[in-house]
């Protein structure tokens, strides 16, 4: 079981994400969003990491979000989370990676749902639980 | 959706992360990443309430400094030698209603 846990009422869960095709790997918290379709970095988090923001390439989406419109460009990342039973989570999937893009500077990484529809989520803010099935 | 792609062959490419960092590094570096979150969260409200607009970089120790930019805050975690993953570099963001984290 993954642990998540709340900050001022938002679900967050902790992992490890390397970028394999850019050599860059650190620990990230997303904020769960089951509205984004796709796992995001956003410019925080990929400035920690060292993301070459201008040297991106890779195919580039478009997304339309709550905030506007912003481009994201599609990388492999390995994703590990670990539970507190000496165990973890690894998957592999395709990343969205935002570009710099004014306004999206201090947003959290998303975890969207092309990975927690792979899990069952226990989402109990009452008792300050937010668990994760795997 | 879960891929199987491995890029490359004998590279840094072919290693997963627990061939990089053990699990026990791993462990602790977020059990400590934990630790420095729980201590911003107490602490947010008055760093907020004296700080609004400011970057700040916090660390497990409850260190902390502020910063006008991302770039100033990530230089400072920098010179302090502090190993990322153990610490918090957040925007105390004004507006309680933005989408932040």
């Amino acid at each position: 079981m993954i642990r998540g846990y709340f900050h001022n009422d938002r679900p967050f869960v902790r992992a490890w994400v390397r970028l394999p095709g850019l050599g860059l790997m650190d620990e990230i918290r997303f904020l769960v969003d089951t509205g984004a379709t796709y796992t995001t970095l956003h410019p925080l988090d990929g400035r920690n990491m060292g993301v070459p923001f201008l040297q991106l390439g890779g195919p580039v989406r478009a997304v339309r979000g709550v905030g506007g419109r912003a481009d994201y460009v599609g990388q492999p990342a390995e994703l590990l989370f670990l539970d507190h039973e000496g165990g973890y989570a690894r998957l592999e999937i395709e990343m969205n990676v935002a570009r710099l893009t004014r306004g999206l500077e201090g947003l959290p990484s998303l975890l969207g749902r092309d990975v927690l529809r792979q899990w069952r989520m226990d989402y109990d803010p009452r008792q300050n639980r937010l668990d994760f099935h795997t | 959706m879960r891929q199987d792609v491995r890029l490359g062959a004998e590279s840094e490419k072919d290693k997963s992360i627990l061939d990089i960092l053990d699990y026990d590094t791993l462990r602790r570096g977020s059990d400590n990443s934990m630790a420095a979150t729980r201590l911003f969260m107490e602490a947010e409200k008055t760093l907020l309430k004296e700080h609004p607009g400011k970057w700040v970089v916090f660390s497990k120790d409850g260190q902390e400094a502020m910063a006008d930019s991302i770039e100033e805050a990530l230089a400072l975690s920098d010179a302090k030698g502090l190993w990322r993953p153990e610490v918090i570099v957040h925007y105390l963001d004004p507006d309680p209603d933005s989408i932040g984290w």
